[in-house]
Formats: C-alpha cells, sequence, structure tokens
C-alpha cells in the first residue's frame, strides 16, 4: 500500500527527515509516534503528497507520487486518501452535510453528484448525525464536531485514511471514542489507517506503531 | 462554478454584518461621483431647457440669480421686485410681449404664482379640468400640486400666512381652485397659478370689505375675537368692494417675462433697458450657462476629492482583503490539503469580491435612481 525508500526532506538546515525503508500493507492500522518536531506530520504530508520530499521514492497505492506534479498529486489525494486534523477544520460558514461533501465542492474536477451526496447522508446517519446535517459546526458539540471531520475523511471512500493527532486535544474518553469511530469506519470500507498520536494508551489498538525516529533505520513489518 | 459559488455565498451570509459593511462602503464610494454627476446633468438640461424657452427676463437690479430662478422656477425666496409700470412700458413700446410674473408667496408650501392668462398661452399649458382664473381669488393648480394636496375644482386653497404677530399684515386669502393643469415635467407642476391682481390682494395693496355682522347677534356691536374669519375671502357678495390703493404703475412684480418679436426688437429693448436705472434685463441661457459653469466648477473640485476617497477606498479594501486572507489561512491550508487547487482558493476570493461589488454597485445603482428622481425637484424646489 505504502512503500518510501531511501527518503530525504529537508526543510530547513535544522530540520531534516530520512527514511531508509517504511513499507505500509493494505489494511493495516498503523500509529505514528514521535517527540514534538520529529517529523511525524512531514511523514504524512510526504504520504499524502502535500510535499515532495528532496530524494527518495514514495509509492501510494501504486502510484508514485515523487514522479507526479501537484496536479497528479492533488487528484490522487482526493480519490484515495482521507484525512483527519487534530482541529478538524470544519468551515464554520458550511452545513454538516456541506462539510462533509467538501472534497467535492474545491474540486472542480471530481464535481458533486447525486451519488456523493447520498453517500455524505448514510455517513452521517452512520454516525448519528441524521438529524443535524443542516446544522452548521458551532451548532454542534465537540463530539458531532468530531463526527463530521471523520466523515468528511471517508466521503470519497479512500483506500488510506490518515489521521493527524486526532485526539491530542481531547480528554481521554473523548478520544477513546473518536478512535472507536475511526476503527469502525476503517472496518466497513477496509482502508488503511495512519494515525499520528501521543497518547500510549491507545497503541494497542494498532497492527503497528512507528516511531519517526527509528526511521533512518529499515521499517518494515 | 456552481460549487465556488455556493461556498462564496454560504461565507457571505454567515458574516452577513460584515459584508453589509463592505457592500455598504464601497456603495457609498461608487455612488457618490455617479449620482453627483447624474444629477449635475439634470440639473443642467433642466435649467437650460426652461431658460433656453424664455427668451427675456426683466426684474429688478439686484442678484441676477435670483431673479431667472424666481422668474423661470417660481422660487420664493425674498427678491428685489420690479413693478408693473415695467411691465406696461414693454407693452406699450410694442417690442414684446410682458408676462408679468409675482411669486413672493406660497399656499401649502407650493409657490403662488401670480400672473396674466398670457403665461398659460406662452408656455403652452392645457387644462386638465376646469377653466383658468376669471375672477380675483380664483386659482389653478399645477398638476403635482392637485396630486400631493389632493385637490379638484371646486375645492379651496388658502394661501399661507405671512407673519402671525403682525395683526395688521394682511390675512391669508382663500383661493377658489377653478381648474388643474396638464402635467408638464417642468416647476409649472409644482405652482398654484392666480391672476397678478390675486396676488396683489394678499401683498395687502388690493383688498375688499368683508361682512363681519353676517352671523353677529349684535350687528351695532362687532368684537375682534377667534370668531371672526382668519383671512381674507373673494366672493361673488364681495368682489365688486375689491379695490386698490396707489399707483398701479409701482405695484410690485418679482419678474417680467419678455417675448421680444424679433432679434431687432429683442436688441432695442436690451438697450432701453440697459438704461434704465432700477430694472435690468437677463438672457435666462446666459445667466442659467454663468450659473451652470459655477456648478461644473464645483463639480470638478468634488471629482478630485472622489478621486482620493476612490484611492483611500481601494486602499483600505485592499487592506481589508490582505487581513482577511491571513485570518483564513488555516481554512484555506485546510482546503489545499483536502486536495484543493491554490486557483480555487483564488477563484473563491475572486468571486466573493465580485458578489461584493455587484451588490454594492446594485445598491448604488438604486441609490443614484432614486437621487436622480428625487432631487432635482428638491434643489429646484428650494
Amino acid at each position: 500500500m505504502i512503500h518510501l525508500q531511501n527518503l530525504l526532506f529537508r526543510r530547513t538546515d535544522e530540520f531534516e527527515l530520512t527514511i531508509s525503508d517504511l513499507r505500509v500493507n493494505d489494511g493495516e492500522r498503523v500509529a505514528i509516534i514521535g517527540p514534538s518536531g520529529s517529523g511525524k506530520t512531514t511523514l504524512i504530508d510526504l504520504i499524502a503528497g502535500i510535499l515532495t520530499p528532496n530524494k527518495g521514492d514514495i509509492v501510494v497505492a501504486g502510484k508514485d507520487l515523487t514522479r507526479a506534479d501537484e496536479t497528479a498529486r492533488r487528484r490522487f489525494r482526493i480519490a484515495t486518501i482521507g484525512l483527519v486534523f487534530q482541529r478538524f477544520e470544519l468551515m464554520d460558514y458550511l452545513t454538516v452535510e456541506e462539510n462533509i461533501l467538501l472534497p467535492f465542492l474545491i474540486n472542480p474536477a471530481q464535481p458533486l453528484t447525486p451519488e456523493y451526496r447520498s453517500r455524505a447522508r448514510d455517513l452521517a446517519q452512520s454516525v448519528g448525525l441524521g438529524d443535524q446535517q443542516h446544522r452548521r459546526p458551532d451548532q454542534l458539540s465537540h463530539g458531532e464536531r468530531q463526527r463530521v471531520a471523520v466523515c468528511r475523511a471517508l466521503v470519497s471512500q479512500p483506500r488510506l485514511l490518515i489521521a493527524d493527532e486526532p485526539t491530542g486535544n481531547l480528554d481521554e474518553e473523548t478520544g477513546r471514542s473518536l478512535l472507536d469511530l475511526i476503527l469502525a469506519q476503517v472496518d466497513k470500507t477496509s482502508a488503511t489507517l495512519l494515525m499520528v498520536t501521543h497518547d500510549p494508551s491507545l497503541l494497542a489498538n494498532f497492527d503497528r506503531t512507528v516511531d519517526v525516529r527509528d526511521l533512518a533505520a529499515e521499517n518494515t513489518p | 462554478m456552481k460549487a465556488s459559488l455556493l461556498l462564496t455565498l454560504r461565507y457571505l451570509s454567515f458574516h452577513r454584518v460584515q459584508t453589509s459593511l463592505l457592500v455598504a462602503a464601497i456603495s457609498v464610494t461608487i455612488f457618490l461621483p455617479i449620482a453627483v454627476e447624474a444629477l449635475v446633468q439634470r440639473y443642467d438640461s433642466a435649467l437650460r431647457l426652461r431658460a433656453r424657452a424664455t427668451p427675456l427676463v426683466i426684474g429688478a437690479k439686484g442678484n441676477r440669480f435670483d431673479v431667472v430662478l424666481s422668474a423661470l422656477y417660481f422660487r420664493t425666496t425674498p427678491v428685489e421686485t420690479t413693478t408693473a409700470g415695467e411691465a406696461r412700458k414693454i407693452r406699450e413700446s410694442g417690442l414684446a410681449q410682458a408676462i408679468p410674473i409675482h411669486t413672493r408667496y406660497t399656499a401649502r408650501g407650493f409657490p403662488l404664482v401670480g400672473t396674466t392668462l398670457d403665461y398659460f398661452d406662452f408656455r403652452r399649458l392645457s387644462l386638465r379640468r376646469g377653466h383658468l382664473p376669471r375672477i380675483l381669488g380664483q386659482a389653478v393648480l399645477g398638476a403635482q400640486v392637485a396630486q400631493k394636496l389632493n385637490l379638484s375644482p371646486g375645492d379651496s386653497l388658502p394661501s399661507d400666512p405671512q407673519n402671525l404677530y403682525n395683526l395688521a399684515a394682511a390675512y391669508p386669502l382663500k383661493l377658489h381652485i377653478v381648474g388643474v393643469l396638464q402635467e408638464t415635467g417642468s416647476s409649472d407642476d409644482d405652482a398654484v397659478f392666480i391672476d397678478v391682481q390675486t396676488a396683489w390682494v394678499i401683498d395687502g395693496i388690493g383688498h375688499g370689505h368683508q361682512d363681519l355682522t353676517a352671523n353677529a347677534k349684535n350687528t351695532q356691536r362687532v368684537e375682534a375675537t377667534a370668531a371672526l374669519p382668519q383671512y381674507q375671502e373673494i366672493t361673488r357678495e364681495n368682489l365688486a368692494s375689491f379695490h386698490r390703493h396707489g399707483d398701479p404703475d409701482t405695484f410690485p412684480l418679482t419678474a417680467i417675462l419678455a417675448i421680444p418679436q424679433n432679434t431687432k426688437s429683442s436688441t432695442l429693448l436690451k438697450a432701453r433697458t440697459h438704461a434704465s436705472e432700477t430694472a435690468q434685463i437677463l438672457v435666462p441661457t446666459e445667466v442659467i450657462g454663468e450659473l451652470m459653469s459655477v456648478v461644473l466648477r464645483i463639480q470638478r473640485f468634488l471629482n478630485a476629492n472622489f478621486v482620493l476617497v476612490l484611492f483611500s477606498t481601494l486602499l483600505f479594501l485592499t487592506l481589508i482583503g490582505w487581513l482577511s486572507q491571513r485570518m483564513r489561512h488555516r481554512e484555506f491550508e485546510t482546503m489545499h490539503r483536502i486536495g484543493c487547487h491554490r486557483s480555487t482558493v483564488i477563484r473563491l476570493l475572486v468571486t466573493e469580491w465580485a458578489l461584493i461589488f455587484l451588490a454594492s454597485s446594485m445598491l448604488a445603482g438604486a441609490g443614484i435612481l432614486l437621487a436622480v428622481y428625487l432631487l432635482p425637484n428638491l434643489i429646484l424646489g428650494a
């Protein structure tokens, strides 16, 4: 599913991420850990095709991202990858339904169709937001906003779900329920999961844990 | 495009207060220069049109703008008056037709224009209802006056009191409405026309004697109480008692419209009047041209001012746009990470500003139409 090899990413003289070899299999659940500033977010941005490395190869779902241009990587991201952010990053001026459909609203190459609308409604229904679809984020509880963010990441039925510390700002109980929600949705779609986390209590739910500090050495299952 | 429009509309309606303020600020910037230009153009053409239709105006020496504006637009601001003697001299010279205009008074705020029947022929005014004034105390209404006051032939209209605290001053005159003129789109629509002799009655020059004992219990002793009529009225019964005191040649007129027989008559009339120590002869097109040159000079100054306002507004809008983009950095970054192309973000911003400018233009356009429709009457009626 994911293969990073001989990768070097240098942002500044002070920050450099080196990965000799990282493989993640289809349907695998991988937790990414490491101290702040170690390059966790950089790693997932490289896998998502948001950043490009200085050298090395990144292949995700058979697509060689290092040889794809910005447009191709963007299209690939929309079609293949779902992203959940730490602060959810919902648009406060859109309704729940529109927030879930945002990947299609902002991408002219993948226009909104009735099928996507129906999928968004089904997703919202499945996470208990069926009657909240016309409300805006500021009218929702914290837990409801998390669910909207997860639905937005899953609406394009991605083969890879990347979550960047989604439980980082939550208490233990709320973090647990969000992880349960993500795992349940990933199970349904058999998607691969990469999740950045600082919470050691959550690691037991993953097939494998990758410490960014160890990536310079080989890290393959 | 549909999705961009949806996102933009959602954003603008969510931030409706900020959007409204922005639209209002831009509207004013668009509205002011265009409205001033449109008003000046409209004012200019309206003034020149009526001026071109009026060959000569004769008035007392003094402010020529006041004389021409009073004669053409019936401004009731006090001006030095000329005399009926001047009108008689013009008539007797055979050089021009002389139409008196006396516009010192108002009736419920509308100018009362004392003139003669010649005025209606000269301006080609026709009646919608009723007839022209035939005797003292009768009035014909301009179309707008009749509509605004909801009056028609058979009704009455008192002239406005001149001085509430001067008991010796002439009382208001109760005018009998006998006709309503067709609408012309000129200042004639907003005037009440009476015979110049009736205007002199309001002046206190002509007067009659009303029978105050008609309703009194004791006809030997009449007390001056509030029960007495607080106005004059010219009726068939007291018409014969109305008379004037003094030399008719000294009776006041605001101005005289002079319609010369030909160019030679016009030149002769100008030469004669120039020699007068008390009267001046004015060519309305020249006076209005002079007035407009002052207005246009002021407009040029305003235009320079508007350019500065426009420039500062553009600077403010640039600042607002820049700050807004900074505030929305995370939102755009999220969109980008999800898969949005940078050009889509630019398209969203362009659509937002286009909608704001469209709304501002529409608001400004509505304001301009309203101003062009309403303000000329306010300006010319002042």
